[in-house]
């Protein structure tokens, strides 16, 4: 059977309450992002143990490493290419990986830098401090290279 | 035999090729306004009346299945959902279902880690059909459907941040188990959203059945029998929209389909309005299937993760399962390394172009997009085959049947190819 104005007590029900982008703010400050919502990996100093596996699992290559035969080490994660799929966190043998729960941190990850936006995740030992600063600048100047030699590959 | 495959890809540069009878020839894509997915569609006319309709896809190929060559069995895991942007945790489930035959896991993964592959399959059957049936409506100029569909669909997609912590892409599945739980607090959130969004896909039924303005837009409208059906064999809602009653959870069951008590649903008229109705069913039959996961849940315990080694063994496997858009088919083959030899994605969506091309003839021009859009076309995940004469340069796209009789001929007289 057909009908018209299936519809109808719709209409008027939004009529009545007028346009629903009038509540969104509202509602997103009442419905928070859930607490285990994705982001990206963060890692336990203590428990760490440059064991490198982070670095084979990650499907993306964001996670760098840099370590010499004992634990000494620093891992590096190029933030923008994280696609927060958690395979570290997965596969970490020592559960020294967890993800962050901060929620302004999805703002602070809208950078489309990809070749400059490194972060510390962990420098054990060692490779603390200066050694830390001048590998940074190393990883820097490499995105640089590399953004230029698009540039250039581009025209 | 050979007449009833006709050419589809025609070449019009000289007017020569045109169907008997034509006189006008549409072009449509592969960038258009009213497409989303890049395909490239030939519609002849005569008058307003559909004479004959072609399509040539291959503008997306993305290399997939090369890159997946290149990287270990555990990074594919996260590779493998980007195939398809709304089925994704389908793709990603056909991937891990092969990766634990080959490991020989299969019997390790408990029984509370097959549910939570479930749920996660079933709620994006849910948040797909709705997503289709919205955009039909839109198509069909019935725009204010399409944001109430769109309105109640949020509900579920809640439902699937909450549980993965992902909108669209859940990526809750490894090889040998799931990646995240879903605790009891979650699980009774769930259930009171699960009913509300039941209430409400029986409104969205009562509207596509009752209300006129949309009905007369997809009753008797691009009617595909279920004779022709069988010719073209389309798969998924498309085909059980026609009278063709397969569905890949009911003939070969995977994962515990075979254990939970769901209906398959099916329409014999073969209009868009039946593979609309299929589609709904199945939502209301999907969102009955998840109440029935979380109640399991609660008295169900075991290991979320089997550990599988970083190697696989040598070997083959070939699985299947049923996306939202029809029958999704995987094949791998192993060679003993951390990396697949070769992998092959067969996508739903190829499987029913030709049924959709066949519903076409002799329709009203102004029919197009409704039709065009009942398959719910997904190119991205599509993939084919394009031939190359290194010699002359021509190009051939060949569907399966005319592959597999030229290299029949061309073996027996031993001839070449072309």
């Amino acid at each position: 059977m057909k009908k018209v104005l299936v519809m109808g007590g719709e209409a008027l029900k939004n009529q009545v309450k007028g346009p629903v982008t009038k509540h969104v703010l509202t509602r997103i400050a009442e419905n928070p992002p859930p607490d285990d919502i994705r982001t990206i990996p963060r890692i336990i100093e203590d428990r760490c143990i440059m064991c490198g596996t982070c670095v084979k699992v990650c499907p993306t290559h964001c996670i760098e490493i840099e370590k010499d035969d004992k634990d000494n080490g620093m891992i590096w994660l190029l933030k923008p290419q994280c696609m927060w799929c958690g395979h570290c966190q997965t596969y970490c043998p020592v559960d020294a990986i967890h993800i962050d729960r901060d929620p302004n941190l999805s703002v602070s990850l809208f950078s489309f830098n990809i070749h400059q936006d490194y972060e510390m995740l962990v420098a054990k030992g060692s490779y603390k401090g200066d050694v830390a600063d001048k590998k940074l600048s190393e990883l820097i100047e490499a995105g640089g290279k590399r953004i230029k030699e698009i540039e250039e590959f581009r025209g | 035999m050979t007449e009833q495959y006709r050419s589809r890809f025609r070449t019009l540069t000289d007017g020569s090729d045109a169907p008997p009878g034509a006189d006008h020839h549409i072009f449509i894509g592969p960038q258009h306004p009213w497409a989303e997915e890049p395909a490239h569609f030939i519609i002849h006319l005569k008058g307003e009346r559909v004479v004959e309709a072609d399509i040539r896809i291959g503008f997306n190929l993305r290399g997939m299945e090369k890159a997946m060559e290149n990287k270990t069995w555990r990074q594919n895991t996260m590779l493998i959902p980007r195939a398809c942007g709304i089925c994704s945790a389908v793709h990603q489930n056909v991937y891990v279902r092969v990766v634990d035959k080959l490991a020989g896991v299969e019997d390790q993964i408990s029984e509370r880690a097959r549910l939570i592959r479930m749920f996660s399959l079933e709620a994006e059957r849910i948040h797909s059909h709705i997503l289709w049936y919205g955009i039909l409506a839109h198509d069909a100029g019935f725009d204010t459907m399409l944001h109430v569909t769109w309105r109640d669909r949020e509900i579920i997609m809640d439902i699937v941040e909450d549980i993965s912590g992902n909108r669209v892409n859940p990526a809750l599945m490894l090889p040998g188990g799931v990646k995240r739980d879903i605790p009891k607090e979650k699980a009774d959130r769930a259930q009171p959203m699960l009913d509300k969004l039941i209430k409400q896909v029986k409104y969205h039924r009562k509207v596509f059945t009752e209300e006129a303005s949309i009905r007369n837009r997809l009753e008797n409208v691009g009617i595909l029998t279920k004779e022709e059906a069988k010719k073209v064999t389309p798969n998924g809602p498309t085909g059980r929209g026609s009278g063709l009653p397969f569905d890949v959870r009911k003939a070969t069951p995977y994962e515990l389909y075979d254990k939970i008590d769901w209906n398959m649903v099916y329409y014999n008229e073969g209009d868009i309005l039946a593979t609309t109705l299929v589609r709904l069913d199945e939502t209301l039959e999907s969102l009955q299937i998840c109440k029935q996961v979380l109640d399991q849940l609660e008295s169900t315990q075991g290991e979320l993760l089997a550990r599988v080694k970083q190697r696989i063994p040598e070997g083959s496997y070939f699985a299947r399962a049923e996306a939202p858009r029809g029958e999704d088919v995987h094949y791998a083959i192993a060679d003993g390394t951390d990396k697949p030899d070769r992998y092959k994605i067969r996508a739903p969506s190829l499987g029913n172009i030709d049924a959709t091309l066949r519903r076409m003839d002799g329709e009203y021009v102004a029919d197009m997009p409704v039709i065009l859009r009942s398959y719910d076309p997904c190119f991205s995940c599509t993939n084919r085959v394009m031939i190359i004469n290194e010699v002359t340069g021509e190009k051939m796209i060949l569907n399966q049947d005319e592959f597999a009789r030229k290299a029949i001929k061309a073996k027996k007289y031993n001839r070449p190819f072309f």
